[in-house]
């Protein structure tokens, strides 16, 4: 599979995926079919966030689909795979460091941890700022590994053996 | 060249983490955040393949971490409603109590409306094909990328990749 087919998918998938979490609050200040849609897209979401809504961004005044921390890390996934082909080239797949990775998840995971443990208090604006650090990095990591990927499932005879970039 | 360990069991013991984490009440509240448990089921689905592989096999690929994430991911979504029913049937929902529970506590502190809605939520908690067709689709979308992330963790060092010797230049004339 060509490079640019597979960050299509890529890039599809996580138009769908926020486009559904901002669809679901949009359908909901409708009467009738629409407002069951909402119903289904907020159902749908439900084993992936908690959605309580004093936790979640509005719109029309209905809660996203999902919370604000993972409302933030989906839509700065979805911004940093428009990125990314302005910073990486899509035909050489390279992957950061795996440090990068720890230092993406550290400031989200030290937020909930020290709310979770009652040290301090996670706000609204440290949730979405830790969720928009690891969303915004986590491209970085899974749009090359998908391309690479992709280019190994669907074209095994040209890319056998080149584990890594 | 000896060929790949078969990938079905390392994903079957992932599959086996996620169903876990997934079922389990309680356990079941870290896939709240992004669906972690999911997550990290993918990731140890590649983490076991990668113990499976001997020397002179071929190096873990990307192909392989997104084969056996999904995969993973399917049968964490199977096992996991097959817990969740079971789990419903045999205890109704502990879960959702034991987190009303919680809440009941902070009252003062919560947002109003909170608690209702979390009460109505947990009234809703049943068992449904629809649910294990949402888990489905769910489970393998981020048991993939917890493959994928799995493999950035857990991906071949450079130097312990297979490298082609330089090629000799032709002899001058």
């Amino acid at each position: 599979m060509p490079p640019r087919t597979a960050y299509g998918f890529i890039l599809g998938a996580a138009i769908l995926w926020c486009g559904a979490i901002l669809l679901a609050p949009a359908l909901a200040a409708w009467e009738g079919a629409p407002r069951m849609l909402s119903a289904v897209l907020y159902r749908f979401f439900t084993p992936v966030c908690h959605q309580i809504d004093g936790r979640s961004f509005h719109l029309f005044g209905f809660p996203l689909a999902v919370c604000s921390r993972c409302s933030s890390i989906y839509i700065a996934f979805l911004a940093g795979t428009l990125l990314y082909p302005f910073v990486r080239d899509l035909r050489r797949p390279a992957m950061p460091s795996r440090t990068l990775l720890f230092v993406a998840v550290l400031p989200m995971v030290l937020d909930a941890g020290a709310a979770f443990l009652g040290i301090c208090d996670a706000t609204f604006l440290s949730r979405t700022l830790t969720g928009a650090f690891f969303g915004l990095l986590m491209p970085f990591f899974i749009v090359p590994a998908a391309i690479e990927g992709a280019g190994q499932l669907f074209s095994p005879q040209l890319q056998k053996g080149t584990p890594d970039a | 060249m000896p060929e790949k360990p078969n990938k079905l069991m390392p994903a079957l013991y992932g599959g086996i983490i996620i169903g876990v984490i997934s079922g389990i009440p309680f356990l079941n509240l870290v896939n709240c955040c992004c669906c972690a448990g999911v997550l990290l089921g993918g990731a140890l689905a590649v983490f076991f393949y990668k113990n499976d592989l001997k020397a002179g096999m071929p190096l873990l690929t990307s192909g392989d971490a997104i084969e056996l994430g999904a995969l993973a991911g399917v049968i964490g979504a199977v096992i996991g409603s097959i817990l969740t029913a079971g789990f419903l049937a045999g205890l109704g929902n502990v879960s959702g109590e034991a987190v009303m529970g919680f809440l009941e506590r902070f009252r003062d502190q919560l947002p109003p409306g909170t608690l209702e809605q979390a009460e109505e939520k947990i009234r809703e908690g049943g068992f449904s094909v629809l649910q294990l067709v949402m888990s489905l689709v769910v489970d393998t979308v981020f048991g993939l990328l917890g493959g994928l992330i799995g493999y950035a963790i857990f991906k071949p060092k450079p130097q312990m990749l297979n490298t082609q010797p330089p090629a000799v230049p032709p002899p001058q004339a």
